[in-house]
């Protein structure tokens, strides 16, 4: 049995409609040399999302987990993040009212900014080859806990899972 | 007054963008604007009264307002 990642870049999640969730190049936050794009995740005090769908590998197996990948230029503070999935099957519903895991996970920020920090959350859904995902990876500012003073800079979503 | 969460919000994106090293959080932020909202509440009376001393029936309640806050624009821009 070998573990293996899907890699989902930041730039494949349509953020929500309230606005504050936001396609930027890292160059705006000091991130010179690979200023790639990111979806900042501003600091609304209110919970706010982004959304993607991926293709569950054919090797799938099992032991699902999810990683929010961001940084931040803020050197203190804890970020909230939700994740919820849901797997959908050929001839099932892609508006479904239930999700199969809704995950959350509170992370602090390195005390250097600009370093990468992973969030990581194990899902117990159900998972097949060939299922897609629908994936939401909120920030949920709500949260007492959520108190980075800054915006939470998103670079991707890992799904990692294990094969035969 | 209590400021709400979205008030805080809007005050703490303002804040934040002028700094080059974000080393506070939300609640440090939050308290330390609430501090400023409650001193402001509490001497807002004794401040119109200054004004009111000074010139006599002149301005409105409205009016003192924005020259309060005139002036503290211009009093920060200057320090």
């Amino acid at each position: 049995m070998a573990t293996h990642r899907l890699f989902i870049r930041a730039i494949g999640f349509l953020p929500d409609t309230t606005g504050n969730v936001y396609p930027k190049p890292g160059a705006l936050d000091g991130y010179d040399r690979f200023s790639n794009e990111i979806l900042a995740f501003k600091d609304s005090g209110t919970r706010i999302g982004a959304v993607t769908t991926f293709l569950v590998p054919k090797n799938y197996v099992g032991t699902p987990k999810g990683y929010v990948v961001w940084s931040s230029i803020a050197t203190t503070g804890d970020v909230v993040w939700d994740v919820d999935t849901k797997a959908v099957a050929d001839g099932e519903s892609l508006d479904p009212s239930t999700d199969d895991d809704a995950q959350t996970v509170t992370t602090t920020t390195p005390g250097t900014a600009r370093l990468r920090k992973d969030s990581t959350v194990t899902f117990s859904g159900t998972y097949a080859a060939d299922d897609e995902v629908l994936v939401s990876v909120y920030r949920d500012g709500v949260q007492a806990a959520d108190t980075l003073a800054a915006e939470a800079l998103f670079e991707g979503f890992i799904f990692e899972f294990a094969d035969a | 007054m209590v400021l709400t969460a979205i008030q805080l919000a809007a005050i703490r994106q303002d804040f934040v963008a002028t700094l080059t090293i974000i080393n506070k959080t939300k609640p440090q932020i939050n308290v330390a604007l609430q501090a400023i909202e409650d001193w402001f509440e509490a001497n807002r009376v004794s401040l119109g009264t200054a004004i009111e001393a000074a010139v006599p029936g002149q301005f409105t309640g409205a009016q003192k307002l924005k020259l309060v806050k005139f002036w503290l624009r211009s009093k920060f821009d200057r320090e």
